[in-house]
């Protein structure tokens, strides 16, 4: 291999380099997309950074909006709270074109923004985040005991929901029982 | 607000990949669809070990990670605790064996990757059944073989070995310790002429039988050994001169220590095999030659008073002194 093919790389000379630098590659203008949650305030995200995103980054790379067209085309999604987003926006950025750290410490803390997120980065399959979520989650159940489980994310116990239970059937049945009644009547 | 049990599956399984069997077990026990979640995806528990000590009322299992649970007959029931905090909890008008083992299944078969230790261990005054405890446990691994890296067994004969040793994953077995059960008279003879013809047997790269005395014909079944550590009533000149053949040709053997009561020979016949000694305090020592390898073969022979020793292992050349180069002899 010949040692001129790597002659415009900027990496300083007395280093040999590793690996040539992407920025030798070409600039290319970043675009940008736009997203919304369900509070209807409007994120501006750089296509780089929404490649974390596998479910946004496969709507955007045939898309060939321009500036003008995504910015009258936002993405919404209105199964997810603004703040929420919020977050997921945040954490994109944060991470564009960056290799994830293996612990990501800036999670909230609050089981009811965790669980929200959880959702929300599954929905939109980023899968890393994904992954620091469920970790999170983990650690929230350490040392805890089924009862105080239950009582943290208000799970009821398998006797409340059989009552519940129960008490659908019995409704069901009734209907059934009414349905029947009425077919056997139509029968007749 | 969502709550846990109704995160989607690949959520669940994520949280589950990242939990060690203490919160599974506590999961398991916060409502029916998340028992019924993990059952079915049976997560795997991640246990570096399942140490079994089985008293006359009371077992304990250590799962590894400071995490002992103890199992006490009471009057009523069955006492269940952390060894940690003491604190039962009583599960009235139950058989202390059936509780046991509706854990010991549950940790059995999600047990997935390799653990690093298996081991039963008795101490027992009172009349039990050892055999029936070990047949339960044998039939939990048969639909489920555990992979685990060393077995420690304290076992009263062949049979119960086999009913666990013949179910544990032969790929995984590298270390295999049985013991004599009863600790305060060691020895006795020990049958391990089906234990030697598993599977099992032939990917094992160290052996430990320091209590039970074995039959000495089947030493050659140890050749492919690494290390080993046995035990003999009664060994005949000619079964010491086909263990050290069987060494030297043996590509694998690193430590071969093994303790004996009576060797059929006199000093003379085994100067005549193994040559002139190097005579040491505590006994002699030999080195020979290994042919083809740069390695050679030290022998080691003490004398005490009951058991006496006989330790063979490979080593560099280097340690010999120059000056007693003369007792190396040609094999």
């Amino acid at each position: 291999m010949s040692s001129t093919e790597q002659g415009t790389s900027s990496a300083a000379p007395a280093e040999p380099t590793t690996a040539p630098e992407s920025a030798a590659a070409p600039e290319v203008p970043e675009s940008f997309y736009y997203v919304h949650g369900k509070d209807k305030v409007v994120h501006k995200v750089s296509a780089g950074a929404l490649q974390h995103s596998a479910l946004i980054h496969g709507m955007i790379s045939n898309l060939g909006y321009t500036e003008e067209q995504a910015k009258a085309n936002p993405f919404p999604f209105e199964n997810i709270d603004g703040d929420i987003l919020q977050m997921v926006v945040d954490w994109c950025n944060q991470h564009k074109g960056k290799p994830t750290p293996p612990e990501d410490t800036n999670l909230p803390k609050q089981k009811e923004k965790l669980f929200d997120l959880v959702l929300a980065v599954n929905y939109l399959e980023i899968k890393e985040l994904l992954t620091y979520c469920c970790k999170q989650v983990a650690m929230m159940v350490k040392g805890k005991s089924p009862e105080e489980i239950r009582e943290i994310w208000m799970i009821p116990t398998d006797a409340e929901d059989e009552a519940a239970e129960k008490e659908a059937k019995k409704r069901a049945g009734k209907e059934a029982a009414g349905e029947t009644a009425a077919a056997a009547g139509d029968a007749k | 607000m969502t709550s846990l049990d109704q995160m989607p599956a690949v959520v669940l399984n994520l949280v589950l990949e990242n939990c060690e069997f203490r919160e599974i077990v506590v999961l398991r026990k916060v409502c029916k669809s998340l028992r019924n979640f993990i059952d079915s995806t049976a997560p795997d528990l991640k246990l570096p070990c399942i140490i079994l000590k089985v008293y006359d009322s009371n077992i304990t299992i250590n799962y590894g990670n400071d995490l002992n649970i103890r199992y006490q007959k009471f009057e009523n029931g069955v006492g269940v605790c952390l060894q940690e905090d003491n604190k039962f909890t009583v599960l009235e008008n139950a058989n202390l064996l059936d509780v046991v083992f509706v854990d010991l299944k549950f940790a059995l078969t999600f047990q997935k990757s390799k653990m690093d230790q298996f081991t039963l261990r008795w101490d027992l005054k009172e009349n039990f059944d050892t055999g029936d405890f070990v047949g339960r446990l044998g039939n939990i691994l048969e639909s489920n073989p555990l992979s685990t890296r060393a077995f420690h067994m304290e076992a009263h004969n062949q049979t119960e070995i086999l009913s666990l040793l013949s179910k544990l994953d032969s790929q995984s077995l590298e270390e295999l310790w049985i013991f004599n059960p009863d600790k305060q008279n060691p020895g006795g003879f020990f049958y391990l002429d089906r234990v030697v013809e598993l599977d099992q047997w032939k990917n094992i790269k160290s052996i430990g039988i320091p209590t039970f005395s074995i039959s000495e014909h089947l030493l050659p079944k140890f050749a492919h050994i690494v290390w080993s550590v046995l035990n003999f009533e009664e060994i005949s000149f000619g079964g010491v001169v086909a263990l050290k053949n069987a060494l030297l040709r043996s590509p694998t053997f690193q430590i071969c220590d093994f303790y004996y009561k009576t060797l059929k020979a006199t000093d003379e016949q085994v100067e005549e095999e193994f040559g002139v000694p190097q005579v040491e305090t505590r006994g002699k020592k030999w080195f020979l030659n290994i042919e083809g390898s740069e390695q050679i073969l030290g022998i080691v022979q003490e004398k005490y008073t009951v058991y006496s020793r006989f330790l063979f292992s490979k080593t560099d050349p280097n340690p010999v002194p120059e000056n007693e180069e003369d007792h190396i002899i040609e094999d």
